[in-house]
């Protein structure tokens, strides 16, 4: 598990790669919440190279979008692969999350 | 056919014993079967309930031609159904959102012909996928 973060044209692009399982997501968690506490207009993540999500990753996710909401920042997610966007819709995720494709599609 | 004992002190280790066992298996019903898989031992670790019992805890897995697996997974903890447990209200508005309950709920959605009984003095549960 390593994340990365960036800005670009304004929007902190945050990028975990690897599971986000039991083990991992918790540090995952933990550099997110950083992150989160310089509040940033937009928080866009990067979930391309997320190759597992288990309740301890949607947790992580929740989190983000929890603190999100409540500072106002603009929250969402792209790229996930189909076994991580299956896990994030069947949970509902989608209800509060906005999720696109692409990197493209979601900065615009 | 594989069986997986372990130990409360080995999940990360069984989970990555489990991830070899599958192999090259499909990508979806491998990731489903690692999911199920974290979810039940992550759920048992944290919130099982031994009373004055050494935990022994044990998983089969076989492969099956008609599906993909057919696992059995035994514990001897306090009785637990997780069919009956209360499923989280996946549509509650992002103030009210929860995560309790959202790993039980989605092996239901990944195994939905889940079997549980109770065997001598074990919960047993039976899937395939």
């Amino acid at each position: 598990m390593e994340v990365q973060s960036y800005m670009e044209n304004g929007v902190l692009i945050v990028e975990p790669s690897g599971k986000l399982d039991t083990f991992n997501a918790p540090k995952f968690g933990a550099e997110l919440a950083r992150l989160l506490e310089d509040k940033p207009a937009s928080c866009l993540l990067d979930l391309s190279g997320v190759t597992f999500l288990s309740s301890s990753g949607l947790q992580v996710l929740l989190a983000g979008a929890k603190t999100s909401k409540k500072e106002g920042i603009n929250y969402r997610v792209f790229g996930m692969q189909e076994m991580v966007n299956d896990v994030f819709f069947l949970s509902g995720f989608n209800n509060f999350i906005e999720s696109f494709e692409t990197k493209q599609e979601a900065l615009t | 056919m594989a069986t997986f004992k372990m130990g409360l002190n080995q999940l990360e280790e069984t989970l990555l014993k489990i991830e070899a066992f599958l192999g090259d298996a499909d990508e979806k019903t491998k990731f489903k079967a690692m999911f199920i898989c974290e979810e039940l031992l992550t759920n048992l670790v944290r919130h099982a309930d031994f009373e004055d019992r050494t935990p022994t805890i044990s998983l089969k897995i076989e492969s099956d031609k008609g599906s993909g697996f057919v696992m059995e997974y035994r514990d001897n903890s306090k009785a637990f159904d997780l069919r009956s447990h209360k499923d989280p209200n996946i549509d509650a508005k992002i103030e009210e959102r929860e995560l309790g309950g959202l790993g039980i709920y989605l092996v239901k959605k990944y195994a939905p012909n889940l079997e549980y009984k109770q065997e001598n003095g074990s919960n047993v549960l039976r899937l395939s996928l």
